[in-house]
């Protein structure tokens, strides 16, 4: 792994246990996180106390051999109608995600019995979550020593030397955490900050910078390759082996896309859920803080999203407002206005779920230490200050969003100092989580005889893993936006149904078939794809009538929301006193049924 | 090399004095054995017709009973119904293991109309293991390469196709049940056998306001009238009704998607890539090969059968991808003379002369793993004449060719059935084994071909020997080594692709026997310039060893006693010198 790959990962979940509230495990290292076993438990609790609004099935299999949870909450059980898909934690190291989709799903399951909104949502919808889509990598999360963890379990050989897994990270001074680690050497390009000397800054050679250290992840070179860490355990993260500008040969991106059975299981959800007409994705990739723009296919030319073209660069403009729309709900609902802002970096699950599934995509990155105002008010002036921090700390120093420059990451800031971010989380995690920021400390290490290393940095998971304490409280507003989600997909409904005798038996039938639900039955990319299903317009006769004029069954071009409608019409031959069904129907809009009366 | 080559020679003849004598043969049978052929087949193979799944299992069982030490059968996976993917593994098993020499992947049929790549892939392996031992040059690629025949990668579909009532184009796609006209409901309106002879043919119905008429050449022949001609019939169009009453014929048959369009190499979704289903990866079959392959490092080359047109194809699928030019040059000498070796073929790049591809098999064998891999399309209307095809207002080769040279058997003549929406109509047209699939008597023609081009690409695939290996004495119990390592075929053991994305890992040459102190990859050896290799300097990890090219390493060795370096490449053999 690079160094600045895995210093931008640096995060902590290891907190003091004093400060928070519910300790599930005594035992656990990351206090109120739920590791595999706990999680899936939960939902196995859940189920068993709603057995008629929630169950638990497994759709996959890990690298590792740990089962993916899929989790139902809906009172009707039938595939046949709306739903809302959440994927979280595909992205190893974002176990909030896991911790809001469970914390989601408790609000929700609790709130039915009382909550008419929620009652009558899950009702007509259905709310499927993969709460921890790569579950090896989570577990890195609940395991000594600690650090993050991208990947799955997979055998990878990350270096090509032929040898596998030779050479992963230590605890060389054990306290139980894999750390940053620093060397001193003239040769290397890094330095510490000015504002803050815990933090360490990639020095500009040609600005005068002089770089003083050589950074590392906590280890030892195992094989002697001159290389640190270069080949650890573990294969693929899943957030990146999506197929949506894949990273060919990427870091843990994986040998090609969809190589891992979990990322196949996920695309195999899509296929066995049709109802599914949004994604919400917990992850690094956000697109509700700041909605992603549409931009306008060429009138000429080679237009992206053909054969000639290639794939599509950006949302279809016609698709922007809506998902705009849902932002805008988004941040007022939850009030998250601030926080990783990667639009999509390729291989994720949340450009994957718009591009390559066609659905409605969102995507909320939950929490970050350098933008966190929880809990800060008083502090308002050195945290707070700047209105809309963009630069996220996960990424913004990251070779990943560097590395992949021109990829997927597209607008992130480049000309942002890097550091604010980091500047930021420390002074939050200073306050907030102190054991969160590991003081530099020398150690004698064995591959750099007579040089001074030294450990320290942020501790694994803190930057975006909030403590465990602060969970109920994120969770709650998510819950209210997932809330608000589910309410907004499409839903057909039959109105205006007009019958006019034309004389002898003759019939003509008039209706509107509409979306009463907000989103429309379709994305534009949607429609491209052929995917979700169009709603399907059947009117059956009984025996004796015929239909003269108009279609037994149509399949009708997508329904914008809000209420738009479309009217057909029908000339049925029948005895009058007779009646007909109409009836629409397609997976990601349920179904509306009407009798109607030939007279 | 030179010993090597004796070796392999010798060997050769021994075995060949070993098995029948071919004078003797001429007394047993009566016969004078024509060239090309074996002249004692242990297993005899009719090919004049294509075999069922089944069968094609049967045949490689006996071709691995009677060839023990040339041939192992196995599965790699199951289709969506649940037929194996049979392998035939083919290479002298007594040489080395079949994993740790250079390997030649074919196979066959991934379209299940296509079905005649699997009979070429089939006589591949049978002509290999009944041609070893009359041929030393067979003897020679067995006992360094190793061939991975998967004669049908699409098995479901082959049967649909071999057993059902189909036409040429039918079915494409696998047999995984799709919604096609999203309607909800699953293959609900595919073709219809109206006449129940086993064909799909077409539907024809007498109408003065038709605008076709039938050719006055050949009265089976559907032309359209002139502007100003008035016409006879109306084409009514693939046999068939509309199963399911929504006012369609034949909307949602078998499949559909596109096997080749599944590949986890540029994949894109329906809007840019129709067939491509679901997700990249979302088929069984696709899925299994891919796994192989993952898992066998030493496939240095790839041969995929579709049909036809008469192409020798290489990527890139698509105008936005890009072969490395080191690599270009590589398959534009193996495509140059596989257009000798296949008369009327032409090699091509899939985007540029033929039409864009996203996901595609080829695309991902050398996209992904940086193999060098051809797709073969078998056939075309070069065939029927051996001259470019001929089509005329009236007629076309392929009328002509069924006439002149079939008798007439190529076509199902119209005959009038009932149709339960259209009334009294005719159906007729091309029996599904005419066009796309090969008449008889030229299938072995194709076959031989097409194996001889693909053995010729084997050949080519990298193999590494230790050239030469010198000693000089440095004094004080100091020796210098230095080991030419060459690479005596075209392929590089590291293809540009490989190379640039660190697919396969270094070929490692190895010195033992002595004491080696300081281990060197000397980058110029006319300048006498050296890198050293600091950890495991006994062994030297080399990038890549080019086409026809060498490679040389050095060591400082203390002591004295034999010396043995070996070299060991994924993609180029192994193989050892002692000194």
């Amino acid at each position: 792994m690079t160094l600045p790959t895995l210093f931008a990962r640096i995060g902590v979940a290891a907190l003091s246990a004093a400060c928070l509230a519910p300790v599930l495990h005594a035992q656990s290292p990351a206090p109120g996180y739920h590791d595999g076993r706990a999680l899936r438990a939960a939902f196995d609790n859940l189920a068993r106390q709603h057995p008629r609004l929630v169950s638990v099935s497994t759709v996959g299999t890990s690298a590792g051999g740990r089962p993916l949870t899929l989790v139902r909450l809906g009172s009707a059980s039938d595939e046949e109608r709306p739903a809302l898909l959440i994927i979280a934690n595909a992205h190893g190291p974002h176990v909030v995600g896991s911790e809001v989709a469970l914390r989601v799903t408790e609000r929700l399951a609790a709130a039915y019995a009382s909550d008419t909104t929620v009652r009558s949502a899950l009702e007509r919808s259905a709310i499927y979550l993969l709460p921890r889509a790569n579950p090896d990598a989570a577990e890195a999360m609940f395991t000594r020593p600690l650090m993050e963890s991208i990947r799955n379990q997979e055998r990878v050989d990350d270096d090509h030397d032929g040898a596998f897994e030779e050479d992963g990270p230590e605890d060389l001074d054990g306290d139980g955490v894999i750390a940053m680690m620093r060397v001193e050497d003239p040769a290397g390009d890094w330095l510490a900050d000015s504002a803050d000397a815990r933090l360490m800054r990639k020095g500009d050679r040609s600005k005068g910078d002089r770089g003083r250290f050589r950074m590392f992840t906590e280890g030892r070179d195992n094989d002697g390759d001159e290389k640190w860490n270069e080949d650890p355990a573990g294969g693929v993260n899943v957030g990146d082996n999506f197929s949506y500008d894949y990273p060919d040969f990427g870091e843990a991106s994986g040998p090609h896309t969809m190589s891992a059975a979990e990322t196949r299981a996920i695309g195999q959800v899509m296929v066995d859920h049709p109802g599914i007409a949004a994604i919400y994705v917990l992850g690094p990739e956000d697109n509700l803080i700041k909605a992603w723009e549409g931009k306008a296919l060429p009138t000429e030319g080679t237009r992206p999203g053909t054969s000639a073209g290639g794939p599509l660069r950006a949302i279809l403009k016609d698709d922007e407002p809506w998902m705009a729309e849902v932002a805008r709900r988004f941040r007022d609902i939850t009030g998250i206005k601030a926080g990783a802002e990667v639009p999509a970096w390729g291989g994720d699950p949340l450009s994957w779920a718009y591009f390559h599934v066609g659905r409605w995509a969102f995507g909320s990155s939950v929490w970050s230490a350098s933008t966190s105002t929880d809990e800060v008010d008083e502090k308002n002036d050195e945290v707070d200050g700047v209105p809309v921090e963009k630069a996220d700390s996960t990424k913004a120093d990251s070779a990943r969003a560097g590395g992949r420059a021109g990829r997927g990451g597209g607008g992130d800031d480049k000309k942002k100092d890097p550091l604010e971010a980091q500047r930021k989380a420390i002074k939050w995690l200073d306050r907030y989580a102190p054991e969160s920021v590991i003081a530099w400390h020398a150690i004698d290490h064995p591959d750099f005889p007579g040089q001074v290393v030294e450990l320290g940095g942020f501790r694994p998971y803190a930057l975006t893993n909030p403590p465990a304490a602060m969970l109920d409280t994120i969770a709650a507003g998510q819950a209210e936006f997932v809330k608000e989600l589910v309410s907004l997909l499409p839903a057909v409904s039959i109105r205006k149904v007009r019958v006019e005798a034309l004389g002898s038996g003759l019939f003509r039938i008039r209706a509107e078939i509409a979306n009463d639900g907000y989103l429309p039955s379709s994305t534009e990319v949607g429609i491209r794809l052929r995917m979700p299903r169009p709603v399907r317009v059947q009117l059956a006769v009984p025996d004796g009538a015929t239909i003269v004029g108009g279609r037994r069954q149509d399949l009708l071009e997508p329904l914008p929301g809000s209420g738009a409608g479309v009217e057909h019409t029908w000339l049925v031959r029948g005895s009058a006193g007779s009646r007909v069904t109409l009836t629409a129907q397609s997976p990601v809009t349920g179904s509306a049924t009407q009798t109607i009366t030939l007279r | 090399m030179r010993r090597s080559y004796r070796v392999a020679a010798a060997f050769a003849l021994a075995y060949f004095a070993a098995s029948v004598a071919p004078d003797a043969l001429i007394a047993q049978q009566g016969s004078l054995a024509a060239l090309g052929a074996p002249t004692n087949p242990k297993v005899v193979i009719t090919w004049d017709r294509y075999y069922d799944h089944a069968t094609l299992g049967e045949l490689a069982r006996k071709l691995e009973a009677a060839h023990p030490d040339r041939c192992r059968v196995s599965s790699i996976g199951k289709s969506i119904e649940g037929r194996d993917l049979w392998l035939i593994t083919v290479t002298d098993f007594r040489t080395g293991a079949a994993d740790a020499k250079p390997a030649m992947y074919i196979d066959g049929n991934i379209h299940s109309n296509e079905v005649q790549g699997s009979e070429i892939a089939l006589y591949t392996a049978w002509w290999l293991c009944e041609m070893a031992g009359q041929v030393p040059a067979v003897d020679s690629l067995l006992a360094h390469k190793t061939f991975y025949i998967v004669p049908t990668i699409n098995p479901d579909g082959r049967d649909n196709f071999l057993k059902q009532p189909n036409n040429p184009n039918s079915p494409r796609s696998g047999l995984g049940e799709r919604d096609n006209d999203n309607d909800g409901e699953l293959n609900e309106d595919g073709y219809d056998d109206l006449d129940g002879d086993g064909h799909i043919t077409s539907m024809r119905r007498r109408d003065p306001n038709g605008r076709w008429i039938t050719s006055p050449e050949d009265p089976r022949y559907m032309v359209r009238a002139l502007p100003d001609q008035p016409g006879e019939w109306e084409m009514l169009g693939a046999e068939g009704r509309d199963n399911d009453g929504d006012g369609r014929v034949n909307e949602d048959g078998e499949g559909f998607y596109d096997p080749n369009r599944n590949w986890p190499w540029r994949w894109q979704p329906q809007y840019v890539q129709g067939g491509s289903d679901a997700y990249a990866l979302s088929l069984p079959e696709t899925r299994a090969v891919v796994d192989f392959v993952m898992s066998h490092e030493n496939i240095a080359g790839a041969q995929s059968y579709h049909n036809s047109g008469g192409m020798i194809l290489r990527g890139p699928g698509m105008r936005q991808d890009e072969f490395r030019p080191q690599d270009v040059r590589v398959f534009d000498r193996i495509g140059e003379i596989g257009e000798q070796i296949l008369p009327g073929y032409r090699y091509m790049v899939v985007w540029k002369d033929l039409y864009t591809v996203w996901g595609g098999e080829l695309d991902w064998f050398y996209g992904s793993r940086g193999v060098v891999t051809f797709s073969n399309e078998l056939w075309s209307d070069f065939g029927y004449f051996q001259k470019e095809t001929r089509r005329d207002r009236y007629d076309s080769d392929e009328m002509r060719f069924d006439r002149l040279l079939l008798l007439g058997e190529a076509f199902v003549p119209w005959k009038a059935v009932d149709h339960p929406e259209y009334g009294p109509i005719e159906v007729g047209g091309y029996k599904k084994q005419y066009t796309r699939a090969i008449p008889a008597f030229l299938l072995p023609a194709e076959a031989h071909r097409n194996m001889a081009f693909t053995l010729y690409h084997a050949d080519q695939m990298p193999r590494v020997e230790v050239d030469s290996v010198t000693v000089r004495a440095l004094g004080n119990g100091l020796s210098e080594v230095t080991a030419i390592i060459a690479n005596r075929r075209i392929i590089p053991t590291h293809t540009q692709q490989d190379l640039e994305h660190h697919i396969t890992r270094p070929d490692y040459v190895t010195l033992t026997g002595r004491q080696v102190l300081a281990g060197f990859r000397v980058t110029d050896p006319l300048q006498n310039v050296a890198v050293e290799q600091r950890r495991n300097p006994e062994r030297i990890e080399v990038d890549n060893v080019a086409g026809m090219a060498t490679e040389t390493v050095r060591w400082i060795v203390q002591g004295s006693g034999a010396i043995t370096v070996s070299v060991d490449s994924r993609k180029g053999g192994v193989h050892s010198v002692r000194r």
